[in-house]
């Protein structure tokens, strides 16, 4: 199954609306590639890390994230101070733990359905391009049902392989479980379209507000 | 009961390039519960499928309640509730209520009278109280409850079922039996569990696109014997 | 109908590329993690075509931005794309675009030699046409050094690529989606 990155509130972090939080993140993500002192950036990331525990996340996430990022942190730390000096390389690798940080914050504190709906009202705008937002809220829907989907087909599939005395090869694999998720695809969208849903789409899934141009809202 | 739409096929022909896949003259249906039986690839699948405007005719007309299929989709859909064979390709959003109110939604209805039908749905086919389940995590028999709840609370006139069946375990269908008993609408079931149609008013033996015998229960089980025998007597 | 269709085939891509990244990631030498991720932007242009292609991977990044752990070793959020191989993941929408451009564009007759042309171009070198740059740009590195250290990351794109075009061209034969587009 698919977790989420995102931590239970209720904290003065989680109380910001999402939308704020992102433009705070916009505006760090600027300023930190404009500020040249590492020394300012460092206590950047320390205002951040304060955040954490504000925000009830867990101080060790600020570890697992940095670990994660660690070997790819010291490749470019070495070849930076190489090439170019070590100030770089210090400025280079507190910039990146600063914005690392700060976005998993956001990201913890935030709930899925508030991005959710952040993101829509970010696409709202688009509607006179014919974006719709509410049919791509449709299509994440559809990713976080099939991931768990596709894990149990692969597990079967790989079953019913050994059976047959079939090893670990990987196309014997992918091949049967794609066709397996490309027919069960197929009867997904019928199934939503013998209903009539999603042929208009602005009343799907999150509410959004209404918008005017239904006329020229046609099915394709 | 009874002043459900007929159901009227006239002249209709559905091809897949050069293969006819569904032949059939002419038909009106208007019995409460029909049966529709015949080998795969018999034309079950794609005769549904016209119902609901899922597959246009490549010739003739079908027509729900005087209703064109393939000119008033839309109304047609809002007519004839479609189940499907697979409850897994059927069920779509995470959780019960909100898979529910998927094609509530699409109605259109104002939030009081989707949750009204809501409840009345999930009460009728015993999930009340589990708006808020995940609908992947049911057992196969609600999953299939749950496919009916969600298209009965649509309000159609007709409910059209593919093989509802075939994924249920003998008291599963059992019980899928006497759920289906009550439903006050039209029920069309294409279906190789012929126990399911004890008591039927009519079944359809289709083979190879056409209507190969049409009758009670009995005759019509009798002639789809008769013929799968001659075909094997034949190969 | 296309519509929903075009929809759901793009949701399941995008679940494709999540799933591929649950697959235990190998780590080289020096610290450069191979993930079977970008095979999944290949099987997503090379099987969707190019806007369906690209679609499913807008999808998928954009759940990774709402913070699912969908990235290989289960990194999500918005600190993906902040830090040094944000590009990479974007970079994933145009890599898919491009193969599935090539896959369908591409005038050979023999179907995996074109899938296979279609997966390296697309999913190597778009992939890499994002990557690399903001790769350079957030680790203040010259982009050569980066192409260079990009370069140990090849043999095992040329693998995946292999395994893309195999499993597509089998897809065309069994269950064609692209020509339907």
């Amino acid at each position: 199954m698919i977790g989420t990155l995102h931590v239970p509130g209720p904290s003065p972090v989680h109380a910001v609306p999402a939308g704020y939080k992102l433009l705070v993140l916009c505006g760090l993500g600027t300023a930190s590639f404009v500020i040249a002192d590492p020394a300012v950036i460092a206590a950047g990331a320390a205002v951040v890390i304060m955040l954490y525990p504000l925000g009830r996340v867990p101080l060790h996430q600020v570890w697992v994230q940095a670990r994660d990022l660690a070997p790819l942190l010291v490749l470019m730390a070495v070849t930076q101070a190489w090439f170019d000096s070590p100030l770089a390389a210090a400025l280079t690798v507190t910039r990146v733990l600063t914005l690392v940080w700060a976005a998993g914050l956001v990201t913890a504190t935030t709930g899925f359905s508030a991005m959710m709906a952040v993101l829509q009202r970010i696409l709202a705008p688009l509607r006179r391009f014919g974006v719709r937002p509410a049919r791509i809220a449709f299509a994440l829907t559809m990713t976080v049902r099939f991931v768990p989907l596709l894990q149990e087909m692969i597990q079967e599939t790989r079953a019913a392989q050994a059976a047959r005395g079939m090893g670990r090869n990987p196309l014997a694999l992918a091949i049967p479980v794609t066709i397996r998720a490309l027919r069960l695809a197929e009867g997904v969208a019928e199934a939503v379209e013998a209903r009539g849903a999603l042929t208009d789409d602005d009343d799907f899934g999150i509410p959004e507000r209404r918008h005017k141009e239904k006329a020229s809202d046609t099915d394709a | 009961m009874g002043d459900a739409p007929a159901i009227e096929l006239n002249q209709v022909t559905v091809r897949h390039g050069k293969r006819t896949v569904l032949d059939i003259d002419d038909l009106r249906l208007t019995d409460e519960r029909i049966g529709l039986i015949g080998a795969n690839g018999s034309g079950k699948s794609t005769l549904l499928r016209c119902l609901n405007g899922l597959v246009t005719p490549s010739s003739g007309q079908v027509r729900v309640d005087g209703l064109d299929t393939a000119q008033s989709i839309r109304q047609v859909r809002r007519k004839v509730g479609f189940v499907f064979q697979d409850p897994e390709a059927q069920i779509v959003m995470p959780t019960i209520a909100e898979e529910m109110d998927l094609g509530l939604k699409a109605q259109r209805l104002p939030s009081s009278v989707r949750r009204e039908r809501m409840a009345d749905a999930l009460q009728r086919f015993g999930l009340q109280g589990r708006e808020e389940d995940s609908a992947h995590l049911l057992s196969g028999g609600e999953k299939r409850r749950l496919t009916l709840a969600s298209i009965f609370a649509m309000h159609p006139d007709i409910l059209v079922m593919d093989e509802p069946t075939i994924m249920l375990d003998l008291p599963g269908r059992r019980q899928f039996r006497r759920m289906i008993d009550p439903l006050p609408q039209r029920v069309l079931i294409a279906t190789h569990d012929l126990e399911l149609l004890e008591g039927f008013q009519r079944v359809l033996v289709l083979d190879d696109g056409r209507i190969h015998a049409d009758g009670s229960p009995r005759a019509a089980i009798e002639a789809y014997l008769d013929l799968v025998d001659a075909r094997e007597a034949a190969a | 109908m296309t519509q929903t269709r075009d929809l759901v085939l793009m949701g399941l891509f995008a679940a494709v590329v999540a799933g591929l990244g649950l697959l235990p990631k190998v780590t080289l030498g020096f610290g450069v993690p191979i993930t079977a991720q970008t095979m999944g932007v290949m099987l997503a242009g090379a099987i969707l075509g190019a806007r369906r292609g690209a679609g499913a991977m807008a999808i998928f990044l954009v759940l990774v931005a709402l913070g699912l752990p969908l990235l290989a070793g289960g990194r999500g959020g918005l600190g993906v794309f902040a830090g040094p191989t944000g590009g990479f993941a974007v970079g994933f929408i145009v890599g898919a675009y491009l193969t599935g451009l090539l896959a369908e564009r591409l005038p050979l007759r023999m179907v995996f030699p074109r899938l296979l042309i279609a997966s390296i171009v697309g999913g190597i070198g778009g992939v890499y046409l994002l990557g690399i740059p903001h790769w350079a740009l957030v680790a203040d590195t010259p982009v050569s050094q980066v192409l260079l250290m990009a370069l140990s990351f090849v043999p095992g794109d040329l693998i995946k690529a292999c395994l893309a075009a195999l499993v597509a061209a089998a897809i065309h034969r069994g269950y064609p989606v692209l020509q339907r587009a």
